[in-house]
């Protein structure tokens, strides 16, 4: 599964998970859920630059194996 | 005085970012989508304004106070709401933006779907309709709110903040509208900041809570089947439908189609943005319902919760600066909707513009006398009624809207649909929801979701017969 995919299912699990806190009280979901999910953006973002960094690197490494050719 | 002349400087401010972006605007491509050249940070810093905007600061603290707890399922939707929109559809609504060229909503929906004038005529109208109540909400909002900060009456006030927006939106665009956006963010930050203040001063969240406990428990352990007849998970499974196509909003859809690049880091920066901003909504939600327990007797308009706060417990100071905040939502909110609606009604001229073969400068002098036109409909509106918080009219208006085009916006991307399919999918979900309103029948949020699912049913039966009837369409 590519990172960005996994990034933006973390966004979406931490939604579900903070629902199921909301539903044993709702109050958690001030105190948990909501800084959570600020938590929860920062990993997709930086899941996502692990990935585009990764990807620039493989064009990079296809560009110069092409030029030695 | 302090927040006063805090008031006066970011007033001429704002009129200078304008100024400093006029002579950037040279097309409507410019002018409309900022060339489509902006950043996922700088589009997701405005996008965090104009999603929070002024239903954060008096909208949800009123629904906090009517409804109590549940109101936290339905923020709680909005960010997976968001972070759906940014990495799966705004990307796609940008590269067929690009690809058809246009600089609007209904331009977009027209040219993705090979639509003529009629699709023109029904999007922008109804736009312009749902978008007028949206700039009269915030004109009165202005002039309610700005007011008592600027030490003049309610006319003046909305007369004054009114002509600084449409003076820099007229001539910096879309840049200067984005430029605005995020200094207001600040603004808006330092308005959070009194309500953690007030909140704070009140012994804190848990002896704020202990208290709303003691006066009415089901604020905060609501039974189930209150307030919107369902559980907390039922609510924010509800509104995380609803708000995935409440982001398919003309002005939101704006800013997808004005993204100058779409790479996943940037569309986990446009969420990261928005989420950070969405998350201090509860705060303002608890602090209404904190209402109930610091405010003597009931409120006869729960929007008002918020001021009677910060006029009963904030010394002059803290309430103006509050009150800056709420200006500089209700701005944010104002500023990017009305450039939005005046891209889709300059839609309806562009066969005028071409048959009398204008330039590109003649073009876009149209378009800005369209901007002052609705500005201009929507002050003689505002200073002619008497003052009030609009806000649920806005939210609802907002609401009916997303539902109505739903099947044409997001479901594109699914499977895309003919012209007629378009069509007949908003008038006909139109038509349903006003029979709903009017008649009285179901809540607003079941009408609303009546009429998405008879848009989006509309959308793809309407695009197969038409497909039958001429396959080449």
């Amino acid at each position: 599964m590519k990172k960005s995919t996994i990034a933006a299912v973390v966004i979406v699990v931490w939604g579900i998970a903070s629902v199921i806190l909301g539903i044993k009280d709702p109050m958690l979901v001030l105190y948990t859920g909501f800084p959570g999910w600020i938590a929860a953006t920062v990993i997709a973002y930086f899941l996502c630059w692990q990935e585009e960094k990764e990807e620039k690197e493989k064009s990079r490494a296809g560009k110069k194996g092409g030029a030695v050719k | 005085m302090i927040p006063k002349v805090i008031a006066i400087v970011y007033l001429i401010a704002l009129l200078g970012v304008g100024f400093m972006y006029r002579k950037g605007v040279k097309t409507r491509l410019d002018y409309f989508v900022a060339g489509r050249k902006l950043t996922p940070l700088i589009l997701g810093l405005s996008f965090a304004t104009a999603v929070t905007g002024v239903w954060s600061y008096i909208g949800a603290p009123g629904s906090g106070y009517a409804y109590g707890v549940p109101e936290f399922a339905s923020f709680a939707a909005w960010i997976p709401g968001v972070a759906i929109v940014a990495f799966i559809w705004a990307p796609r609504v940008r590269a067929k933006a690009a690809e058809l060229q246009v600089t609007s909503f209904t331009g977009f929906i027209r040219d993705a779907h090979k639509g003529g004038y009629p699709l023109t005529v029904l999007i922008s109208v109804i736009t312009m309709a749902a978008y007028v109540l949206t700039f009269v909400a915030a004109l009165k909002g202005l002039g309610v709110m700005f007011g008592p900060v600027l030490g003049v009456s309610y006319i003046p006030a909305l007369l004054i903040c009114g002509t600084i927006i449409i003076v820099y939106s007229l001539m910096g665009g879309l840049r200067a509208v984005v430029l605005t956006d995020i200094a207001g963010l600040a603004f808006m930050c330092i308005a959070f900041g009194t309500v953690v203040w007030l909140i704070l001063s009140q012994g804190g969240i848990g002896a704020v809570a202990t208290r709303i406990n003691a006066f009415n428990p089901e604020l905060l352990h609501p039974p189930t089947g209150a307030p919107y007849g369902a559980t907390m998970a039922g609510i924010w499974l509800c509104f995380l439908v609803m708000y995935v196509f409440y982001q398919a909003l003309p002005h939101y859809w704006h800013y997808y189609i004005s993204l100058g690049e779409t790479t996943k880091k940037g569309a986990a920066i446009f969420t990261l943005v928005a989420v950070v901003s969405v998350c201090m909504v509860p705060f303002f939600i608890f602090a209404g319902m904190a209402g109930h327990v610091l405010l003597p007797g009931v409120l006869e308009d729960a929007d008002s919760v918020m001021p009677m706060l910060f006029q009963t417990y904030a010394n002059p100071v803290v309430f103006g600066l509050f009150s800056i905040g709420v200006f500089t939502a209700i701005m944010t909110t104002f500023d990017g909707s009305l450039l939005a609606t005046t891209a889709c009604v300059d839609e309806l001229f562009l066969p005028l513009y071409n048959r009398h073969n204008q330039t590109e400068i003649q073009k876009l002098r149209w378009g800005r006398i369209i901007m002052v036109v609705l500005w201009a409909v929507a002050v003689i509106w505002a200073t002619t009624s008497p003052p009030a918080l609009m806000v649920k009219l806005l939210v609802l208006g907002w609401v009916g809207l997303s539902a109505v085009i739903a099947g044409p916006t997001l479901c594109y991307f699914i499977k895309a649909g003919t012209k007629w399919g378009a069509f007949f999918a908003i008038l006909i979900s139109l038509i349903v929801l006003v029979v709903l309103s009017v008649g009285g029948l179901l809540g607003w949020i079941e009408q609303a979701f009546v009429a998405l699912g008879v848009s989006i049913a509309v959308y793809y039966i309407a695009s197969a017969i038409e497909r039958k009837v001429n396959p080449a369409s």
